[in-house]
């Protein structure tokens, strides 16, 4: 009571020796320093964003109203382009080939990648070892790659079909045969994705508290039982980003179908992108083309969005 | 994208759009004009320091190599510049697209019957009609045969001179017929007999695995390429003369994929699609496992490098009831319609498809010139005999959709000879299909 | 309920050895607690008895059997984490529930033994928030629960009130310890902090570099540490430990430690002459605590003189340091006694509280 009177009467505590304009024009300049960083460093981010992303997806917009466009003048159209894509036989079959193969891809290459994870996990010795070797694939030149390709599927000289043949079994067409050909271009894009998914996992694996997994152990749960109700509910962030990065990935399979199959045989590989990349290129029908890949972004988000309700909100609820 | 290479063991590919891809190489290569071109001389020339871009697909992994030798006499003969660019087969429709889209396309490219009209109706090549039925070409002209010249017209406009056309020809293993006591077949019923007959003696005599036949019928080799003709040996096509009616469901169109669906699923002498590419089966025919194989004549320089351990010979593929034709694509040269050196282009042009050029390139790739005064076998009397078959050749018509209604066909003709599908099936399905694409603006 | 014992325990990482022929014996129902520094081996100790750990060599035995061999759940001790290790995903119901899911209890047995643990740990209202929904003495008595629900004939508590401020600390402590008479249960508790030790444990085994050094009740680790790192260790300020050697007087024994000079008694020091005798002349610690000095600021009281060097006033007493010569001594006085810096003061030592430690560092007292 005795300070707060005394600093009262203390001249200094009474005047204010910034009118009220100036503290105005100060603050707006102070607001307006701070505003400079967040210029400068989303700037150049947003410059690209709108020329290397924003633009084309309007432009392509645009295009699937239109006929031509890329080294013609476009044509208005309306919607013709997307009512002839909802009629199309072949991206119905493209679609289906896609889904499989999104599906089967995902599922196995994650079942895989999350089982190799843990037993690295849990076996500290030679992991190093194995992480190389599972990441491999990614690493080998493209000419070695085919090589391997070669030797593990040749129909007479392939591995795989020597140990069928010296079992008795019958050998298998790769790639002339449905559904082979397109589990061939899966089990091509596992073998390529699973060193990236197992060091992915293995880091969300040893990212869980250790803690955790002994009170589990204490608990009494088995180490299926920990996989399943403490490390996976544990990952399940990881597994969201995982699946969508995994969808988004998957949905434009392309390189193997155009290099091994070109869609064969008879539509068993045909994907929405190689529907997409005839269309655009080989055929110039752009109107068409620009409305599928369009259609195929929705579906991806939606599909993205689907993900996303699935496996986010469950980490809310305890089960 | 690392998959590339899979397809990269093609060593030669087709003339016209067939083949597989080869090493890609988008980097200019840039002929070094090192000619002997004197001070004096320079003034002379009416294209001094102009610099032409050229793109081409390439039809032999020599070919860099090659223009590197070839360029360099234009360039001296003219004083234009050139910059090749190659454009490697499997991405090339992408890249031209893009190229062509750009305000600075290639001034000069080599083009099939399937690209030609696709991107010339969209306004990139020049109208060549003027040009050749100028005074400076006064002289070429005759050389092209009409029919040649009238495949590669699509409503009165030529957007590239044709420079060779496609053929195709039959392998035979001499030593396999000779074995089995056959004759050379001259039809397709005879093939069969002669493949079986060969099949069943190898096999007595213990070489298990022999193979009978093979041509690509697939989609990813271009199974179009090596069975139109029999369409057109039987005397039908998949459009009709006028180009606005699709014949996919057509008797001769379905009565060929018939006969190559019945090699495989019935006959058995050609083994089911998948088991061997394309590659693949040329492998097995220089491995002396396979007794007929129909592919392009640029394997007879190949073939003759590689010194096959059994004497072989090239022969027209066989006909229905005898009757054999060649059908096929035809390359061009195109002056891109943006070009600012168009003149000197058609000068390019004019070299490249004269006479000398002509042999020069051909007798290192095997295609058939498509003028009548070039030699293109060398003294090879298998080229020869290939260039020959120009009399009973008959192309491809271009025009913008032939693209997409070869694609139709394909995957008929791929489901045909699957044993799975029926022929009537597929082609309805094509017929459906290629309607549809031609109903489209 | 279970006795614990453990025989010559040893756990080494590669060539690292954290415990080193640990024995020890927990009686049925007792409430021990691992006292060390940080890195002592104490956590080790109690997951070698969890099961969490594989023994490099020696033996545990719960209740008679030799455990080392056994699976963690079937020893059915249960663990208290430092940080709880609830399951983040779930709720208090599941959290606790999941041992009991584990071991394929009956829905309404298990809905049974959730609603004792929570009366008993007051988590009535809370058994459906997460984790994350909690505050961390909440966490604390969920983590309580999810041990107490298996019934477990011994607890193993890993510093589970360390992540815990220092209220909350003391009143959790309270709230444990009536847990432990009410269960009953036998208790191995790990901490590093003496205060928590001394308050809880009925005895306190102290550990230094993975050695056991004193096991002991708190009241004798504090009045008669086993050496001068339980001496240093136990009590805050810690005990004044002054270096010298044992001299020989005229009838008795004399430390002396540069200007300080105390007469031995040795019968009062609970020693014998003998015992003495032994260290003559060698390098020893006289310990005293601080509450068994004497202070004096008038200089004709016996004892050893010194200048005040500083005051800890702490609310509740009055820490003077003295120094004497290079020797700092630590006096804890009434609140209110009047010092000053720099004054000189007469300080003495109550000798039936003053140890001598030998050479070795171990007390003198326990050679008897």
């Amino acid at each position: 009571m005795d300070l707060v009177e005394q600093n009262l009467s203390d001249p200094d505590w009474q005047e204010l020796t910034m009118s009220d304009e100036e503290f105005r024009r100060a603050r707006s300049r102070y607001k307006l320093r701070a505003l400079v960083p967040v210029v400068g460093f989303l700037g150049p981010f947003l410059f690209l964003w709108s020329v290397f992303l924003a633009t084309p997806m309007v432009w392509s917009i645009w295009l699937s109203f239109n006929t031509g466009g890329l080294i013609d003048e476009a044509k208005f159209v309306g919607l013709e382009n997307w009512s002839r894509m909802l009629s199309n036989d072949e991206l119905v079959r493209s679609l289906k080939n896609t889904a499989t193969y999104v599906v089967i891809a995902i599922f196995v290459v994650f079942s895989l990648a999350l089982l190799i994870a843990s037993l690295l996990n849990s076996n500290k010795r030679g992991q190093n070892f194995f992480k190389v070797a599972l990441y491999f694939p990614l690493l080998v030149p493209p000419i070695m790659a085919g090589m391997i390709f070669f030797f593990l599927t040749h129909y007479d000289m392939g591995i795989i079909n020597l140990v069928l043949q010296a079992m008795n079994q019958e050998k298998l067409n790769f790639l002339g045969d449905n559904p082979n050909a397109l589990l061939t271009i899966v089990s091509l894009e596992v073998w390529r994705g699973l060193g990236f998914w197992v060091l992915f996992f293995l880091a969300g694996l040893q990212s869980i508290p250790a803690d955790l997994i002994d009170a589990a152990k204490i608990d009494g749960a088995g180490s299926m039982r920990r996989f399943r109700k403490i490390s996976i509910p544990t990952l399940r962030p990881l597994l969201l980003f995982a699946v969508i990065i995994a969808l988004i990935f998957n949905f434009q399979l392309f390189d193997s179908v155009q290099v091994l199959t070109k869609g064969g045989p008879v539509l068993g590989t045909t994907s929405v992108v190689w529907f997409i990349y005839k269309r655009l290129f080989a055929f110039q029908d752009i109107g068409l083309a620009y409305a599928t890949s369009v259609g195929l972004l929705l579906l991806v988000v939606v599909l993205t969005v689907v993900a996303y309700g699935f496996l986010g909100k469950k980490s809310e609820n305890s089960n | 994208m690392f998959l590339a290479v899979l397809g990269a063991t093609a060593l030669v590919v087709g003339a016209c759009g067939g083949g597989g891809s080869t090493t890609p190489d988008t980097q200019a290569v840039v002929a070094d004009t090192q000619a002997p071109v004197t001070e004096d001389t320079v003034a002379a020339l009416p294209f001094e320091g102009v610099t032409l871009t050229f793109g081409k697909a390439p039809h032999g992994e020599d070919e860099k190599a090659n223009w590197g030798e070839w360029l360099p006499e234009f360039e001296a003969q003219t004083g234009i510049k050139v910059e090749l660019t190659q454009v490697p087969w499997d991405q090339l429709e992408a890249l031209y697209t893009a190229n062509f889209a750009s305000d600075t396309p290639y001034d000069v490219t080599y083009q099939t019957s399937t690209h030609l009209t696709l991107f010339g109706e969209r306004g990139t090549f020049e109208d060549l009609t003027a040009r050749i039925n100028g005074a400076d070409f006064a002289g070429d002209l005759p050389n092209f045969p009409a029919g040649v010249l009238g495949a590669s017209t699509y409503n009165n406009k030529l957007y590239g001179l044709p420079f060779v056309v496609g053929t195709t020809a039959m392998f035979a293993n001499l030593d396999m017929l000779k074995s089995a006591g056959v004759e050379v077949p001259t039809s397709d019923v005879e093939l069969v007999a002669a493949a079986k007959a060969i099949i069943a003696d190898q096999k007595a005599k213990g070489n298990k695995g022999v193979l009978g036949f093979y041509t690509p019928r697939t989609v990813a080799d271009y199974g179009w390429y090596f069975t139109l003709q029999d369409v057109h040996n039987r005397g039908g096509d998949f459009l009709s003369a006028d180009g606005k009616t699709a014949l996919m469901d057509s008797k001769e169109v379905k009565e060929s994929a018939q006969f190559a669906a019945d090699m495989i699923c019935k006959d058995k002498v050609q083994p089911a699609n998948g088991l061997y590419n394309r590659e693949a089966a040329i492998e097995l025919f220089k491995a002396g496992k396979l007794a007929f194989i129909q592919d392009e004549p640029s394997r007879v320089k190949t073939f003759e490098e590689a010194v096959l351990p059994f004497a072989w010979d090239i022969y027209m593929p066989v006909g229905h009831n005898g009757k054999a034709t060649q059908f096929a694509t035809t390359g061009h040269w195109a002056i891109s319609a943006k070009s600012k050196n168009a003149d000197a282009a058609w000068e390019l042009v004019k070299f490249l498809s004269s006479a000398a050029f002509n042999s020069t390139y051909n007798q290192r790739y095997g295609f058939v010139p498509a003028r009548l005064d070039a030699d293109a076998s060398g003294g090879n009397e298998k080229l020869a005999r290939n260039a020959s078959w120009v009399a009973v050749w008959d192309g491809l018509k271009t025009s913008p959709k032939v693209s997409q209604l070869l694609d139709e066909y394909a995957k008929a003709l791929e489901a045909a000879t699957s044993c799975k599908t029926s022929v009537d099936d597929a082609f309805a399905s094509a017929q459906k299909g290629a309607t549809e694409a031609l109903a489209q603006g | 309920m279970a006795e614990v014992i453990i025989r010559k325990l040893t756990k080494s990482f590669g060539d690292n050895t954290v415990v080193k022929s640990v024995s020890l014996k927990v009686e049925d129902g007792e409430f021990l607690v691992l006292l060390g520094p940080s890195g002592c081996g104490k956590s080790t100790i109690l997951r070698l008895i969890a099961g969490l750990e594989d023994v490099t060599s020696g033996e545990i035995l719960i209740n008679g059997e030799i455990v080392n061999f056994v699976s963690p759940v079937k020893r059915n001790a249960a663990f208290v984490f430092q940080n709880y290790a609830l399951y983040p995903h779930m709720t208090v119901r599941k959290n606790v529930a999941f041992p009991l899911e584990t071991a394929r209890l009956p829905k309404d047995e298990i809905n049974k033994a959730i609603d004792e643990a929570a009366r008993i740990l007051e988590l009535q209202q809370l058994l459906d928030r997460l984790p994350s929904q909690l505050s961390g003495g909440q966490r604390q008595r969920v983590a309580l629960a999810r041990a107490i629900v298996r019934k477990p004939v011994v607890f193993l508590m890993d510093e589970p009130l360390s992540n815990l401020d220092a209220q909350l600390r003391q009143q959790t402590r309270i709230e444990l310890m009536e847990l432990h008479q009410r269960l009953g249960v036998t208790t191995i508790y790990v901490t590093h902090d003496q205060i928590e030790a001394m308050t809880m444990g009925k005895r306190i085994a102290i550990l230094k570099d993975g050695e056991l050094q004193q096991v002991d009740t708190p009241s004798e680790t504090y009045d008669k540490p086993a050496n001068t790192f339980v001496a240093r260790f136990m009590g805050a300020p810690p005990m004044n430990l002054i270096q010298g050697r044992i001299e020989a007087g005229v009838r008795q024994f004399t430390f002396n430690g540069d200007g300080i000079l105390v007469t031995l008694n040795s019968s009062q020091m609970g020693l014998t002459d003998e015992v003495l005798s032994l260290q003559l002349n060698a390098a020893v610690c006289l310990g005293v605590r601080p509450e068994h000095v004497r202070i004096s600021t008038d200089l004709s009281v016996e004892g050893v003189s010194g200048k005040v060097k500083f005051l800890e006033p702490t609310g509740a007493d009055l820490f003077v340091t003295v120094s004497i010569g290079i020797q700092n001594v630590v006096v804890r006085c009434p609140p209110k006694t009047p010092m000053q810096i720099g004054s000189t003061v007469t300080i003495a030592f109550d000798m039936t509280h003053t140890h001598i430690f030998g050479a070795d560092g171990w007390n003198l007292r326990r050679s008897n």
